[in-house]
């Protein structure tokens, strides 16, 4: 990866269904594709991941029973960091939810995994929404 | 994404490709739940050609390991890429199940 880069924020609203998550990981790829910033595949793979799992947690926990609601998702590097920001109208996850599962449990270990793969995490409302902001550190 | 079955004995291994994320988790979920009504207990999962799985993927495939440990039966993980290992590494699952670095090495792992 190049020592500084900076591409500009791109922000995108989508309905809060699965069918997206597909989309959404080639978007990671050509996001840094288009800025011209050579990442690692593993970096790639953590981008994905972590945007990823804060997608699924839209659906499944703030919009359990709508597919229709808005998320908005936003990513920018500054320097080497990656933000990525998941901004939805729910109530956010609950606090102390991020640790590991047992390893028989088949769920909950979305949190975990975001707060695994990101340097910095934070979650907070305001205007009505709850946003997720994930700082991933690249090259690290 | 694609899983194509393939009977070797009492051995199913189950060629994935693509995702196994939360667009495709309930196919997965429903056809290896019809193949463990119809009795199979031994599975390989072939990684091959599977490039991501998220939290819900992960949680597909330990209600798969769940379901064929009640009957007795079991499973394995073979060919990870690396970033695939890297998902398990990091939920400690590679601790839980066999990964084995190929298919044949996975089959020939089963206590049948």
């Amino acid at each position: 990866m190049q020592k500084v880069q900076h591409i500009v924020p791109i922000w995108l609203e989508m309905d809060a269904h699965p069918r997206h998550v597909p989309w959404l990981r080639s978007f990671v790829q050509t996001y840094f594709k288009g800025g011209g910033v050579d990442i690692s595949s593993r970096d790639c793979m953590k981008a994905q991941l972590a945007l990823v799992e804060a997608f699924d947690n839209v659906v499944e926990h703030a919009y359990p029973k709508s597919r229709k609601k808005p998320v908005l998702v936003g990513l920018y590097l500054k320097g080497k960091t990656l933000h990525m920001e998941v901004l939805d109208q729910g109530r956010g996850p609950p606090q102390k939810k991020h640790k590991l599962p047992s390893v028989m449990s088949d769920h909950g270990r979305g949190l975990f995994l975001i707060y695994r793969l990101s340097s910095r995490v934070e979650s907070k409302r305001e205007n009505g929404w709850h946003r997720l902001h994930m700082r991933i550190r690249l090259g690290k | 994404m694609e899983i194509k079955p393939e009977k070797n004995g009492e051995i199913v291994v189950l060629k994935c490709k693509g995702s196994l994320d939360a667009e495709s988790v309930a196919s997965f979920k429903k056809s290896t739940q019809k193949m463990v009504d119809e009795g199979s207990r031994y599975f390989v999962i072939d990684a091959t050609a599977l490039n991501f799985v998220d939290s819900m993927g992960l949680g597909a495939i330990i209600s798969l390991m769940r379901r064929v440990q009640a009957d007795r039966g079991e499973i394995k993980l073979a060919s990870l890429s690396p970033d695939i290992r890297m998902i398990f590494e990091l939920t400690r699952l590679h601790r839980v199940f066999d990964i084995c670095a190929t298919v044949s090495d996975a089959c020939k792992k089963f206590s049948i």
